[in-house]
């Protein structure tokens, strides 16, 4: 089983998902991002659109999301963003 | 007779009264549970966001931000006056608008007063406040409500109608005391940063994401503000309604007194009347 790591999605309004995550796709100005456990620290300006997270058990989800922020740091991913939805 | 009928009138217009605040409490009640539990969750979104933004920003001794740098000269202020959306609810308003309009008279600068809230609007323009703009806010604000008037507000900035901005709002304390405050929005204050870490890839750059997270914080910050002043409003209404709905019982049991009274004399009345007649019956009889 791969190495998951801590997945968190918040909004204004309350957290979405929280949760341990095997790996996410997260769309950037620049172009998408994938992470996996034991990414290097980085913080990323998220564009409108969708990011897709495989839970831990092979799960997936897609969350639909403002722009926003994302950070990845020690194995913990944030999500934050205005408006988000599963 | 006519004074019984006047008091049962009055016990009864007054308990329509107390069903009226008791349900005004009630209704404030729940608001204000539904406000504290927004703001709750909105306080660790702001949170995190903060965070980020002092990760994002350490180290940095300069930050190419309209947002963050103040303008040449400060010539006009903008005033966002966040007032309750009804009345009924003791000083809170009034409070707030006698604490603005001193704010305004101190400066001395030239002012731009945006209001939010529905609540008297007669009464602010009569204070003589410059009330530019007058904006709708929900009774829990949401945060699309609240980037609406970022936004805005931001727009006034960029363009440099306003050079300051300034929310004026009650601070919520507690369920039993507010007071008036106001919170510099914009230009944003710096806090001193934290020591870099190292090492943190930005993506796509560190510009735009700081750009990012500085407007996420105001709209956090403004949202934050709009829902600590709903909290104090529901929860001045709520006090106020419980003020009005026991004085309501005060008087009813006051009332209830007095009908009694009268009613005991008057059937003391009726009584002594009944009495002498039959004695007057009495001594007719035998002296015929």
């Amino acid at each position: 089983m791969a190495k998951c790591f801590h997945l968190c999605i918040m909004t204004a309004e309350g957290t979405l998902l929280d949760g341990e995550a095997e790996y996410c796709h997260i769309p950037t100005a620049a172009g998408s991002v994938g992470v996996l456990a034991d990414h290097a620290p980085m913080l990323c300006a998220m564009q409108e659109g969708e990011t897709l997270c495989r839970m831990e058990g092979g799960e997936e989800k897609t969350v639909r999301h403002s722009a926003g922020v994302a950070s990845v740091r020690n194995n913990r991913v944030t999500i934050l963003a205005d408006r988000a939805e599963l | 007779m006519a004074n019984l009928r006047a008091i049962r009138t009055r016990i009864k217009s007054v308990e329509n009264t107390r069903q009226i605040t008791k349900s005004m409490k009630m209704v404030a009640a729940a608001k204000l549970r539904r406000t504290q539990s927004a703001f709750a969750s909105l306080r660790a979104y702001a949170d995190r966001s903060g965070t980020l933004l002092s990760e994002a920003s350490a180290g940095l001794t300069e930050i190419a931000n309209p947002y963050l740098t103040p303008h040449a000269e400060c010539r006009r202020v903008c005033y966002v006056l966040i007032v309750g959306n009804r009345g009924l609810c003791g000083t809170y308003n009034q409070s707030l608008l006698r604490y603005c309009e001193g704010l305004i008279r101190e400066s001395g600068e030239d002012s731009y007063v945006l209001v939010c809230g529905r609540w008297g609007k007669d009464l602010i323009a009569a204070a003589g406040l410059q009330v530019q703009e007058t904006v709708e806010v929900s009774d829990t604000p949401t945060h699309e409500e609240a980037l609406a008037i970022a936004d805005r507000l931001k727009k006034l900035y960029r363009e440099g109608t306003v050079d300051k901005i300034v929310l004026v709002y009650q601070h919520y304390r507690s369920v039993l005391s507010q007071v008036p405050e106001q919170a510099q929005l914009l230009p944003l204050k710096r806090d001193d940063v934290q020591n870099a870490e190292g090492g943190t890839i930005f993506e796509p750059d560190r510009d735009s994401l700081l750009n990012a997270l500085l407007d996420m914080y105001i709209g956090n910050t403004v949202h934050a503000v709009l829902l600590e002043a709903r909290t104090g409003e529901h929860s001045a209404r709520m006090t106020a309604m419980t003020a009005a709905a026991d004085n309501t019982e005060e008087l009813i049991s006051d009332l209830t007194l007095e009908l009694n009274h009268a009613r005991q004399a008057a059937i003391t009345t009726e009584i002594s009347e009944i009495a002498g007649g039959a004695e007057a019956l009495r001594n007719n009889t035998a002296g015929g």
